[in-house]
């Protein structure tokens, strides 16, 4: 107790040098966590982002070291498609020969694999024991946590929440019951800073500096989900953003202060068991991976030759008529049988663009406080559009802002009766006698809750919004990047899209990841009536971009969970348009119905039917169903991703399976387009594949697990059963049937139409396009696209294409 | 409990026959009592095979809502007769009066929506676990809410608690949890058990109407502990209150609700099917064995006032919403267990119908959690400055205006302490659902008719709460002496007033309230299960240790 007097200056601590090693040490070890952005807008990533520079395996290698993944397909699995025909022996043998091992010997023992698996993946490597009392820190941790990263749920706030994170935590540590009775005085005694106090609990515990890094990350790996809060907290959150800020830092210094309160001085020994520190980060390029890999390429390999065969065949035919519209889509897989069948309905020009059209802004919707970004993470929005009604047709927007108030009031009031002493339990008498009816009647009859439909205008040519340079700005770069830029039909229409689902804590994961996990049909209305506007079009005019003036851009709406198509704004279409508008909406019906058929085929729960009218009605209680967890599959199954013009895929039945991203290659001498595309697009299509992946072969780590027990946690995400860690990632409901996956876990494939040497160039310029690549994050194919010649990037070399089996 | 108490029946009332209290009726007439066993236990065949078709789920649908028509018609029954009983076989018996009409209404109710909603949501995982079980809880529920005789009822209670045990076990992964569960009804079951065994050794197996004639032979055994003597009754009477107050999850009890948050979501609306609220239900229909025994009444309004106090802090302070839910569900059935230790039966009833029904819908629709509070925060909350203005007024005018309409509608219901305390509840929510309405930006207009919809809302509740105790009260048991006065809620009430409003003012940060509000965290997050070889507490030299950190190395 003499010391305390002894230092009489607080900030003596620790130098500055001390803290910045202590700050590239924490920000070296949350590598292994990827950001998890809360469940308004959900963003898949890969989850292995951080340790991208590593390469696939080693990463998922390093990955199995901290957390209890083995990161590759089940045997199950696999044995399953190879009963299946979905990997055949000679895929097997193509891997073994691209790996240059031919020999029979090696065949049949990687064939025997599945059905007695030894040597998998990371699994055998040994995790460091936790160390002593670990569970119960554990606990309080998380707890603490999940109290503090509360956006408004709970009435009754963290005292000392003002003091920030770690600052908050000291105020309710003091009397933290595991700590005992002395937690006040030990608490007390806790450096201010948590820099200080992450680095005084190493201190004490005896952690050598140069296994810190290590004992770091396996502090995170116990608790993945909030550190991916904190990570999206620190590194990628908008800096005005109002969800209560956590650092890596602020939560190691909790937690190694528990530890070094609880443990004592010099408690750190060296792990056993551990291996040791991979000294290069890397693995040999060249090396041949474990048994688990080689069946993963396999079985990506079947699938390679079979897209590459339906692309060679599909040729596509393509109708001479002038299109009555062109119509543009989110690049989203699901939109690729929407786009089928429309254009197999009627004279239609598809093309695939990222739903939020170009145009990276933030939007306020009526009647909101705060805007949201509606543009991929990757971007930084320019400007924030607010919807306002339209001047002339006021009466909708009121009903609906009129209608909100009265909503938020109601839900006032009950959180109020809530709080107030002995107030809930006549609540409670009062309102169940309403609640259960309803209840009832909304599981017997699902039906949407709609807003009052209003009339409004979002227009980024208002006040505040996008100045005029930059909305021609943003419209030249879409209409020129995807090669829409001559004979434009009467009418051209931005579809964007949206899920539409109930009582659903992951509802934005089926809403559009181009727009940031919203709907995309405020960024086709935006970018649509930017591209009406007579001043932007006469720039375009002077930039070559001619749009006659018979030409309206329209915004649509494609709603996924029931395959209806909504056009927005109709009451700004001009007259002139109408049976134009009239006959589009008719055939976006039709369509929409074709490829409710087709996607009805693979959904459980789907009676067995009927007519068209019977499925949409089953499709549309589907998502209205609070029951219902699987209202749609999502972008499960997804696996590639077609850069190219239309008439690569045209006429190819792709499954729903793949992103299609318009580019004309004939256009883009210099790579610009092409390498937009890679650096954005590209790799938010390798995240969602990659969410996809990881949450289907290690649902317990980068899975959000059932959905029957999701438990929504302050406005931020889930926690699932008792558990108080927050979880990534996606449902097993999205990914499987009961223990069956649906999906299929691969790696994205990416096919594009391009001369090599220019995406040879796009690569070198670009490194994390170049280790996403080359990392074998993702298999690239390109070519000339005509049927032949499709080459495959294989270490930073193109090899020929060449199927298993012989010719497609 | 050495006195006993005077309003005991004499022994003549031991030779009553059941005709004084039943009538006998025809065999179609027994139709609903018998069906409400039998078409549970049919679907729970039926999800042994079945259920994973799709003509098999409509099939328990169609039966759950067979089950509902059966619980209606024996309300209906008994609205228009007497209780009438039907014996069986090795001494059971049941009965079809008013107060078991409406558990058994109550539990099919919710039954017949939550398996529909559980056949799509458990779709591809174990429906059929969840089928089978859910109606056996159905019938062993139904047989609770129907037994004529303790050990009847004891069948029923513990099938219920067997059945709820494998509902939370069959979520796989959380065994500590199913075994938290498991061992929490065998102490609360093991009690009831204990109880009945005592009753019916005792007294033979008398029907519910005879359980006030059974406290003579219960009251003659007695046990000398050092000065106290305990007799038959009291350890009868204490093991029901232990029964209870473990099945409805009060504190001091084990902590198993906040457990059953391993299960899936449709399991959790199904506790409030007559199952986490049964402890009311038990103590309302065993009350007869309960009136020698001030004791026993005063330990369950204890425990009913601090489990309502402690679940409604730890449900305003979790921000989870289930974690929110379970501790909101404890702190009413604390509530609801002090009606009952108060004598308040028909207004227990009435709260443990109502609430369940409240609940169950809250938990079926919990997913929206994300949504609904991402709404309140995107929605401005500037207020008009004249609503501003209007707030307290709004708030006391809507309460005291509450209190004028009981008295309008009938003056008659202030004149007893049961409904003054009904109606100073009541007050408060009004009050205080105002004061939140009050808060969004809202033209006045709409305000003020919202605040009049409001108190009008609460005028209609009261009213419909005394019709339907008025309905209850002819079946119910009378109150026995033991029961404390209908005041200590009233006490309860102005105790938690005065600390909220000791919060409310600008105590909020000051150090007392800072303890309270971290203990009320730490509480309402649970104590950590402790490994083996856990440490406990700081360390002596961590003390130190964290004073010589800042010295120079």
């Amino acid at each position: 107790m003499e010391a305390a007097g002894v230092s009489a200056d607080p900030s003596a601590g620790c130098t500055a040098a001390e803290r910045a090693s202590l700050a590239a040490d924490v920000e070296s070890a949350a590598r292994l966590i990827a950001p998890m952005w809360p469940l308004e807008g959900f963003i898949a990533v890969n989850p292995l982002m951080g340790l991208q520079d590593r390469g696939f395996a080693a990463a998922v290698r390093e990955a199995g070291r901290w957390l209890p993944l083995d990161g590759y397909p089940a045997p199950a699995l696999m044995k399953t498609a190879h009963d299946a025909g979905r990997v055949t022996d000679s895929d097997l043998a193509a891997v073994l020969a691209d790996h240059g091992l031919g020999d029979d010997g090696t065949l049949a023992a990687l064939r025997a694999w599945p059905r007695s698996p030894s040597g998998g993946g990371p699994a055998g490597v040994s995790r460091p024991d936790p160390p002593a009392g670990a569970a119960a820190i554990d606990a309080q941790w998380a707890a603490f946590c999940a109290a503090f990263v509360d956006a408004g749920v709970s009435a009754w706030a963290l005292p000392g929440r003002s003091d920030g994170f770690y600052g908050c935590w000291r105020v309710v540590a003091a009397h933290d019951p595991l700590l005992g009775r002395r937690a006040a005085a030990a608490v007390a005694a806790l450096p201010a800073d948590p820099a200080d106090a992450l680095l005084a609990a190493l201190g004490r515990l005896g952690v050598p500096e140069a296994c810190r890094v290590d004992e770091l990350r396996s502090r995170l790996a116990r608790l993945p989900g909030w550190a991916g809060y904190a990570r999206w907290r620190q590194d990628w959150a908008d800096p005005q953003c109002e969800l209560p800020a956590v650092s890596v830092l602020e939560l190691l210094a909790v937690r190694f202060s528990y530890e070094a309160l609880l443990l004592g001085a010099s408690a750190w020994e060296m792990p056993a068991g551990v291996v040791e520190p991979d000294p290069d980060g890397g693995a040999d390029p060249e090396e041949v991976g474990p048994p688990a890999l080689l069946w993963l390429e396999a079985y990506e390999r079947h699938y390679r030759d079979e897209l590459l065969g339906r692309l060679s065949a599909g040729r596509g035919a393509r109708s001479s008529a002038p299109p009555l519209a062109q119509v543009v889509f989110c690049i989203d897989a699901r939109s690729e049988r929407l786009r089928r069948a429309l254009e197999a309905v009627g004279p239609y020009e598809t093309f695939g663009f990222a739903g939020f059209f170009g145009f990276p802004v933030a939007i306020a919707a009526l009647g909101e406080r705060t805007a949201t970004a509606r543009c991929p993470v990757l971007m930084a929005p320019q400007t924030t559009v607010r919807e306002r009604p339209d001047p002339q047709r006021r009466r909708g927007a009121s009903r609906r802002l009129a209608s909100r108030a009265r909503k938020a009031a109601l839900h006032d009031a009950w959180r109020m009766a809530k709080l107030a002493p002995g107030g809930a339990f006549p609540l409670a008498e009062l309102l169940g006698w309403w609640l259960w009816p309803a209840a009832s009647l909304r599981t017997a009859w699902p039906r949407p809750t709609q807003e009052a439909p209003a009339q409004t205008v979002l227009d980024a040519a208002d006040a505040g919004g996008l100045p005029l340079e930059e909305r021609i700005r943003f419209a030249q770069g879409a209409l020129a990047s995807m090669g829409l830029t001559r004979d434009f039909a009467p009418l051209v229409v931005l579809c964007g899209h949206r899920g539409e689902t109930a009582a659903n804590p992951h509802a934005s994961s089926l809403d559009c990841g181009a727009c940031a996990g919203a709907a995309g049909g405020p960024s086709a209305r935006v970018a649509a009536a930017a591209l009406n506007e007579p001043a932007v079009r006469a720039a375009l005019g002077e930039r070559g971009i001619h749009v006659p003036d018979g030409t309206w851009f329209v915004a649509a709406e494609h709603t996924t969970t029931t395959d209806e198509v909504a056009i927005l704004d109709r009451h700004r279409i001009p007259a002139r348009f109408e049976a134009a508008v009239a006959r589009l909406a008719a055939d976006l019906a039709r369509a929409g119905k074709r490829c409710a058929a087709e996607r009805a085929a693979d959904l459980p729960g789907v009676p067995a039917l009927h007519s068209d009218r019977g499925l949409a009605a089953h499709l549309a209680r589907r998502s209205a169903d609070w029951a219902q967890i699987r209202p749609e599959w999502g972008l499960a199954r997804n696996a590639a991703f077609v850069i190219g013009p239309r008439a690569l895929t045209a006429g190819c039945d792709l499954d729903g399976r793949a992103f299609l991203h318009s580019y004309e290659p004939d256009q883009d001498p210099d790579g610009a387009f092409l390498e937009g595309i890679l650096s954005g697009p590209l790799v938010v299509a390798q995240w969602i594949n990659a969410q996809y992946y990881f949450s289907s072969v290690a649902p317990a780590v980068f899975g959000s697990g059932d959905k029957t027990l999701h438990n929504p946690v302050g406005g931020v995400g889930v926690l699932c059963g008792d558990g108080r860690d927050l979880r990534t990632g996606l449902p097993w409901q999205s990914v499987a049937v009961g223990d069956r996956l649906y999906h299929e876990p691969m790696r994205l494939l990416a096919v594009v139409q391009a001369p090599l040497d220019r995406l040879d160039a796009v690569i070198a310029r670009n490194t994390a396009l170049s280790e996403l690549v080359d990392g074998q994050w993702l298999h690239l194919v390109a070519g000339p696209g005509d049927g032949s010649g499709w080459r495959v990037r294989r270490s930073g070399a193109w090899s020929p294409c060449v199927p298993a089996g012989g010719r497609w | 409990m050495r006195g006993r108490p005077a309003n005991l029946k004499t022994r003549d009332s031991r030779l009553l026959t059941h005709e004084t209290y039943f009538v006998s009726v025809g065999r179609m007439e027994t139709l609903p009592l018998i069906g409400t066993l039998v078409v549970p236990l049919l679907g729970a065949v039926l999800g042994v095979s079945a259920a994973h078709t799709p003509a098999g789920k409509r099939l328990l649908s169609g039966l759950a809502l067979l089950n509902l028509l059966l619980a209606a018609t024996l309300a209906v029954q008994t609205a228009l007769g007497k209780p009438h009983l039907v014996p069986g076989p090795w001494g059971l018996a049941l009965v079809g009066d008013r107060l078991g009409a409406v558990f058994v209404l109550l539990a099919a109710g919710i039954q017949a929506t939550v398996l529909p909603y559980a056949a799509r949501c458990l779709e591809g995982q174990a429906f059929g676990r969840f089928a089978v079980f859910s109606q056996v809880l159905a019938a062993a529920t139904d047989l609770t809410g129907i037994a004529a005789t303790p050990a009847t009822l004891a069948l029923g209670w513990v099938a219920a608690g067997a059945a709820v045990y494998a509902l939370v076990a069959g979520s796989g992964d959380a065994p500590a949890a199913a075994r938290r569960v498991g061992l929490a009804f065998l102490l609360g079951d093991g009690a009831l058990v204990g109880a009945v065994l005592l009753l019916c050794g005792l007294a033979g197996n008398p029907t519910l109407a005879h359980l006030p004639a059974a406290g003579v032979p219960l009251a003659a055994v007695r046990f000398p502990i050092g000065p106290l003597v305990v007799t038959a009754g009291d350890a009868v009477a204490l093991l029901i209150v232990l029964a209870a107050v473990v099945r409805s999850a009060l504190w001091p009890g084990p902590r198993w609700l906040p457990a059953t948050l391993t299960a899936p979501t449709p399991v959790s609306a199904l506790l409030h099917a007559g199952v986490v609220n049964a402890g009311g239900f038990l103590l309302i229909r065993l009350s007869p064995l309960l009136g020698a025994t001030p004791v026993a009444a005063s330990l369950a309004l204890t425990a009913g006032l601090a489990t309502a106090a402690f679940g409604g802090v730890a449900a305003v302070v979790r921000s989870d919403v289930k974690g929110s839910l379970v501790y909101s569900t404890m702190s009413q059935m604390g509530f609801m267990i002090a009606e009952c230790a108060v004598g308040a039966f028909a207004a227990a009833v009435f709260h443990l119908v109502a609430h369940a029904m409240y609940k169950a819908a809250l938990f079926l629709g919990s997913g929206d959690g994300v949504a609904e509070a991402v709404r309140q925060r995107r929605t401005p909350r500037l207020r008009a400055a004249a609503v501003a203005r209007l707030r307290p007024v709004l708030a006391v005018g809507g309460a005291l205006g509450l209190v004028a309409a009981a008295w309008v509608l009938d003056p008659a219901s202030l004149a007893h302490w049961d409904a003054r305390v009904t109606v100073a509840f009541a007050a408060v929510s009004i009050g205080s659902l105002l004061w939140g309405f009050a808060g969004r930006r809202q033209p006045l207009a709409p305000t003020m008719w919202g605040a009049l919809g409001l108190v009008a809302a609460g005028a209609g509740y009261l009213l419909w709460s005394s019709a339907v105790a008025a309905w209850l009260a002819p079946q119910l048991p009378s109150v026995g002496t033991a029961f404390r006065s209908p005041v200590w809620m009233l006490v309860g009430l102005a105790a938690a007033a005065a600390v909220a409003a000791w919060l409310a003012s600008t105590a909020w940060r000051s150090a007392p309230a800072v303890r309270l509000r971290a203990w009320a965290f730490w509480a309402a997050w649970g104590r950590p299960a402790r490994p083996q070889g856990t440490p406990v507490a700081v360390r002596a030299d961590a003390l130190e240790v964290w004073s010589s950190w800042k010295q120079p190395v």
